[in-house]
């Protein structure tokens, strides 16, 4: 069925050309004794007018070929039988498609086209016995009407295609600048757990070192022991730093403040307050102290959840709520806004916290919300990694 | 014998409590002070007079190389070692 359709989609219109020239023979031979019939022989007339309407089969291999010969070849038969051409309702349809076509063209080839077919509508129809003189001017606006819809479809066709070029290169570019955002929030979290683990060791360092110092002297082996510690933690300390030199991007600001972590939530809110966004903090459950790394990954959703309902929503209010479970940490941002809807993509910088929470082995879900405006969910589990 | 004093200005416990055991076995250094955050340690700072300040950069309220400047403003003979994990040169200027 689909075939068939398929197959009528293509070859339908080479169908109806084939039955235009059966069509014009059969009126040819049953109107044969009509007063405006052609003089000459069926033996001549059936096949010329077959050829005339069968050369718009060449349409798509001489696309401007095609309609052109149909008119000189009618232009040129006129002058062997002038009543041929117009006696036969098909010749006139394919005459109007062969204007049509032309005027599909590109501008030279249309406007040669346009002159053949008024040039060939003239001629035919100087050339019929019965011809009047409205006829030099209403046949050849017929074809010439024909011609112009070519032109308009020849435009919306290309508006079409253009819009779809359009389309699909915005598709490409949002694509690409997701990914981006995704490597860029990567690239952050490589230096912020490189930051935490190497902060971690230089206290080690700093602890082993101390105790170290404070050992008695006849405990030299164990000195010796901690001394290789140090030595290992500063090695290790120091290839972090060329890790994160290459992490590092260019520009990037010197960072002054610690890490932030869920602690200093209050003191972003009043920065997304003072930024016009009213927002309400609750806190559930038995607040407890979260790894580092998590905390301050907590912080960092906290703060792309409020970022968007800054940016995109439009929103009067927005509500965070944190809350501790037994073995996990939720985190939802809610606004009144906009919701999600066609032109307001809710940024890519959910793409970076989706990935975010993946490494941590949580879930993240960010949507409109059932009562309007824009819900992110977070949940972290607090064993943390994926294992 | 006079005690070289010693601030420890450093918002992690943990390493206030080090630089505490480390320079606590010297016989000849005291640490007279903690702070938590830049704020205070400028505040120390001029309470307790020390000898030395350790000063972290990256603290909540007032980053170390602000108070640095403060704690030098005031007292221009003061000695300041800032102490980052990493050497980073561009810190410092």
């Amino acid at each position: 069925m689909i075939r068939l359709r398929s197959l009528a989609r293509e070859h339908g219109l080479d169908v109806l050309i084939v039955l235009a020239a059966v069509e014009s023979a059969a009126e040819l031979a049953v109107r044969r004794d009509a007063p405006d019939a052609p003089t000459t022989t069926l033996w001549f007339t059936v096949p010329a007018v077959a050829l005339v309407i069968l050369t718009l089969l060449g349409r798509r291999r001489v696309p401007f070929g095609a309609p052109a010969a149909l008119w000189l070849l009618a232009g040129a038969l006129s002058f062997a039988d002038g009543r041929l051409v117009p006696f036969t309702f098909s010749v006139t349809v394919a005459g109007i498609a062969a204007a049509l076509l032309f005027g599909q063209l590109r501008e030279v080839e249309a406007r040669l086209g346009l002159a053949i077919v008024i040039g060939g509508a003239a001629i035919v129809v100087f050339n019929d016995p019965d011809h009047t003189a409205g006829e030099f001017i209403f046949t050849p606006a017929l074809f010439a009407i024909a011609w112009v819809a070519g032109v308009a479809l020849r435009e919306r066709a290309g508006r079409a295609e253009a819009a779809e070029v359009r389309a699909v290169q915005a598709e490409r570019e949002r694509d690409t600048a997701s990914r981006i955002a995704v490597a860029e929030e990567r690239a952050r979290i490589a230096r912020e757990l490189h930051d935490i683990v190497a902060h971690a060791v230089s206290v080690m360092v700093l602890h082993v070192g101390a105790i170290r110092h404070r050992l008695p002297d006849e405990l030299d082996t164990d000195r010796e022991a901690l001394h290789e510690v140090e030595r290992t933690g500063r090695t290790a300390l120091a290839e972090m730093r060329a890790l994160l030199g290459a992490l590092r991007r260019e520009g990037d600001a010197v960072e002054l403040e610690p890490q932030p972590g869920l602690d200093r939530v209050e003191a972003l809110l009043d920065e997304v307050r003072r930024a016009g966004l009213p927002v309400d903090l609750h806190v559930e459950g038995e607040p407890q102290s979260l790894p580092p790394a998590l905390d301050l990954s907590a912080y960092r959703i906290v703060q792309e959840g409020l970022t968007n309902a800054l940016k995109h929503a439009r929103a009067g209010h927005a509500e965070v709520t944190v809350r501790y479970g037994p073995d996990e940490v939720q985190i939802v941002v809610r606004d009144d806004g906009a919701g999600v809807s066609p032109g307001n993509d809710p940024g890519y910088g959910l793409a970076g916290m989706q990935e975010r929470v993946k490494i941590y082995g949580g879930e993240m879900s960010a949507g409109s919300d059932n009562g309007g405006g824009f819900v992110l969910r977070t949940r972290l589990p607090l064993a943390g990694g994926r294992s | 014998m006079t005690t070289i004093r010693v601030l420890v200005a450093d918002d992690q416990s943990m390493i206030r409590a080090g630089f505490r055991m480390l320079l606590g076995g010297e016989q000849d250094i005291e640490v007279v002070a903690e702070a938590q955050n830049g704020l205070e340690a400028v505040e120390k700072a001029a309470r307790f007079h020390p000898a030395v300040v350790l000063m972290d950069i990256r603290m909540p309220e007032l980053d170390g190389l602000e108070a640095t400047r403060r704690i030098l403003a005031a007292d221009p003979g003061a000695r300041v070692l800032i102490l980052t994990t990493f050497d980073l040169d561009e810190y410092i200027y």
